[in-house]
């Protein structure tokens, strides 16, 4: 049996995924980023407590019903945190990811997967990511902690004996971690990310305009008019909700100044991580982080302003990777290929 | 400021080190002020305006400096970077920057092919093995059955041939002629022995040594044995034929080994046949029509297969072989002549 997966194997790119809350990206070798979706997975359920499960949809056909199903059909985001919540519609999700990849091939495909994982994933969390991507069809599965992944695909000078500091906010968690040779010094996660950035915006708009507005509704007021910093102008938005009190769908006007106020709570939360970071740095390090500066990275870096923020408060140059939502996946995918050069297994993880 | 900053035209020419500097001096900030915005050292700031990529951070922390301090100035970053192509020599070295080596298409065609090629070769060996299975056996019978070297051309053949253990021509006499004593045996040797020779030139027509019954077989070979004429075995070839149907003289068919015989199949229906001599030679192999005379020289012993026994008379040495004992089955293969019982190549008609 293996060796029939090897076979197929060669028929096989090998892919690098960065199996994110928000996201699934998958970069293979030679082609670049092949696939961007939601990690979003529509399943049916007909009526009758016996009726088998299927998979309607996934990624983003299936993140146009968030919200909007009938009873009979649910869409469930299968990763919450950063790791699997769902063991099963996980593994779904990523086998049709893996053959939408390779579609139009004869053969079954078989790839060698590189996996992204938060560093503060537990060994079980590791290790059900890794059996699902097994059960989807891979090969081999090599696990990689996402914020190597993230300083490889920033293009940072991560073998070199200089500290390197990188933050990488996705959708689920914010990981901060501080490399050096090849190796992670420090790191640490938390659970704030994108998600939460929603959710304080829903909660804020609840409070304030006793007005219930959807999650979809609220990650699109961040990417509008979202700012982590004061700036210089304020931008404004209309957005329709329910309003609670009377029951009736109402529209209001949002500015950035109550957006950047909603995000408060969730910002400062990475700050504090990264202020963290820094003191447990140790001094050599720590001193060329400041000399070079923090890469951000992740989608979370695409919120406005979000490295003034950071500067301001550490006081150190803060840069936004280029490409930052795909740095992850493409800095996975140049893993492999190192790992592949260098014959061992430089990053991989257990 | 942000609009002043649009309006005011941008200072083109010269690189990005000179356009940023002309732009802060433009605003009127200094380095220091510009370094208190940045978080950035003073001297950082200043290989950045003169351009010393090689003192720099790699490239990813270059553009990020560039791009804030284009913001500062209220430039655009990305008109600013499009100038910027990084320096090569600096790049990281172990950022895995070489991935044009790697990058194989994933092969498309290789592996089909290698496969094919597999496919190939082992469809050649399924076809094939039996044929060299055949032909093992077939290098093996002769060297269990025994026989005597003695082809007519066996000077040449015997010695190419790998199957033709001569070693056998003591035995062979003996058991040739079990009946008569001492006195003939000795005899059939010198007559086996110069029968290559002789042998060689009358070896077509010796169907001219005719002695039919297999009792007087022994008496016949003696007689001839003292007359030192070539037909001294085809008494014992003779006898082959009627060993199968009388089992006292089953000893008798190894002495006719060895020898050149005419075969003659006559088919009164269609019938595959093969015939394989002693040489390994193919005398024929292949279908054969109904209403056929068909006439083979081969050297004994001579495998036979028979696609279709019941359309078949054959005649070997010009006597009728019996095809007896084969009524349930159509398929014979047998060698003449018929090896005794308990050879492991045997395959008469109780096979």
């Amino acid at each position: 049996m293996l060796g029939f997966k090897r076979f197929l194997g060669l028929f096989s790119n090998d892919l690098s995924i960065d199996l994110g809350t928000a996201n699934t990206l998958i970069y293979a070798r030679g082609q670049g980023i092949v696939l961007n979706e939601p990690s979003v997975v529509a399943i049916r359920q007909d009526r009758g407590s016996g009726a088998p499960k299927s998979i309607l949809a996934v990624g983003v056909d299936a993140k146009r019903m968030l919200g909007r199903t009938p009873g009979n059909i649910k869409a469930i985001r299968p990763l919450k945190d950063g790791v699997i919540a769902d063991f099963t519609v996980t593994e779904k999700m990523l086998q049709r990811f893996i053959h939408k990849v390779h579609e139009g091939r004869f053969l079954r495909p078989s790839p060698r997967v590189l996996i992204c994982v938060p560093c503060g994933s537990t060994q079980v969390e590791r290790r059900a990511i890794k059996e699902s991507a097994a059960g989807a069809g891979a090969r081999e599965v090599y696990l990689i902690e996402e914020p190597m992944a993230a300083a490889i695909g920033a293009g940072m000078p991560v073998d070199e004996a200089r500290g390197s500091m990188v933050l990488d906010i996705g959708g689920g968690t914010s990981e901060v971690a501080v490399i050096s040779l090849n190796g992670i010094v420090y790191s640490a996660s938390v659970r704030i990310g994108g998600d939460r950035f929603d959710d304080a915006i829903v909660n804020y708009v609840r409070r304030n305009y006793g007005t219930l507005i959807g999650e979809a509704t609220a990650e699109q007021i961040k990417h509008d008019i979202g700012s982590a910093y004061p700036g210089n102008e304020v931008l404004e938005m209309e957005v329709k909700g329910r309003n609670l009190a009377q029951g009736v769908p109402r529209s209001f006007t949002l500015n950035s100044n109550e957006i950047l106020e909603a995000l408060q709570e969730p910002l400062s939360g990475i700050v504090g991580a990264v202020k963290t970071a820094l003191e447990q740095t140790p001094p050599e390090l720590g001193a060329d982080v400041a000399e070079r500066g923090i890469v951000i990275t992740g989608g979370g870096a695409l919120l406005k302003d979000l490295d003034r923020l950071l500067m301001e408060e550490t006081g150190l140059p803060v840069i936004i990777a280029e490409d930052p939502l795909t740095c992850v996946a493409r800095g996975g995918g140049r893993a492999l290929e190192m790992m592949d050069e260098r014959g061992m297994d430089v990053f991989a993880v257990d | 400021m942000t609009e002043a900053a649009e309006t005011e035209p941008e200072a083109e020419g010269g690189g990005i080190g000179q356009r940023l500097r002309r732009a802060r001096e433009a605003r009127s900030l200094s380095i220091e002020q510009v370094a208190g915005q940045l978080f950035l050292d003073r001297s950082t700031l200043e290989r950045l305006e003169r351009e010393d990529w090689e003192a720099l951070p790699p490239p990813t922390f270059v553009q990020g400096y560039i791009r804030n301090y284009a913001r500062l100035l209220g430039l655009d970053p990305e008109r600013l970077l499009a100038g910027f192509h990084p320096p090569q020599p600096p790049p990281a070295p172990g950022a895995g920057r070489s991935p044009a080596r790697r990058l194989q298409p994933v092969l498309g065609w290789r592996p089909l092919l290698i496969l094919l090629v597999l496919l190939l070769v082992l469809g050649l060996a399924w076809y094939l093995l039996p044929l060299l299975q055949q032909r093992l056996t077939s290098a093996r019978a002769p060297a269990t059955g025994v026989t005597v070297p003695p082809v007519p051309e066996a000077g040449a053949g015997a010695a190419s041939g790998p199957e033709k253990p001569p070693v056998s021509t003591p035995a062979a006499p003996a058991a040739s002629s079990p009946v008569p004593a001492g006195a003939p045996a000795p005899a059939v040797v010198p007559g086996s022995t110069a029968g290559p020779g002789a042998a060689g030139a009358g070896s077509s027509p010796v169907p001219a040594a005719p002695v039919p019954a297999a009792p007087t077989a022994p008496a016949a070979a003696s007689a001839s044995a003292t007359t030192g004429v070539p037909p001294s075995e085809p008494p014992a070839a003779t006898a082959a034929p009627p060993a199968s149907a009388m089992p006292a003289a089953t000893t008798q068919p190894a002495a006719a080994s060895g020898r050149t015989v005419p075969i003659e199949l006559d088919l009164s229906q269609d019938s595959w046949v093969s015939l394989r001599d002693a040489r390994g030679r193919r005398l024929v192999h292949g279908l054969l029509r109904a209403g056929g005379h068909f006439r083979y020289q081969a050297v004994l012993p001579v495998a036979v297969v028979l696609g279709n026994v019941h359309g078949v008379t054959l005649q070997v040495d010009g006597r009728p072989f019996p095809l007896t004992g084969y009524n349930r089955r159509r398929v014979a293969r047998f060698r003449i002549p018929v090896e005794p019982a308990g050879t492991p190549g045997r395959s008469g008609p109780s096979d």
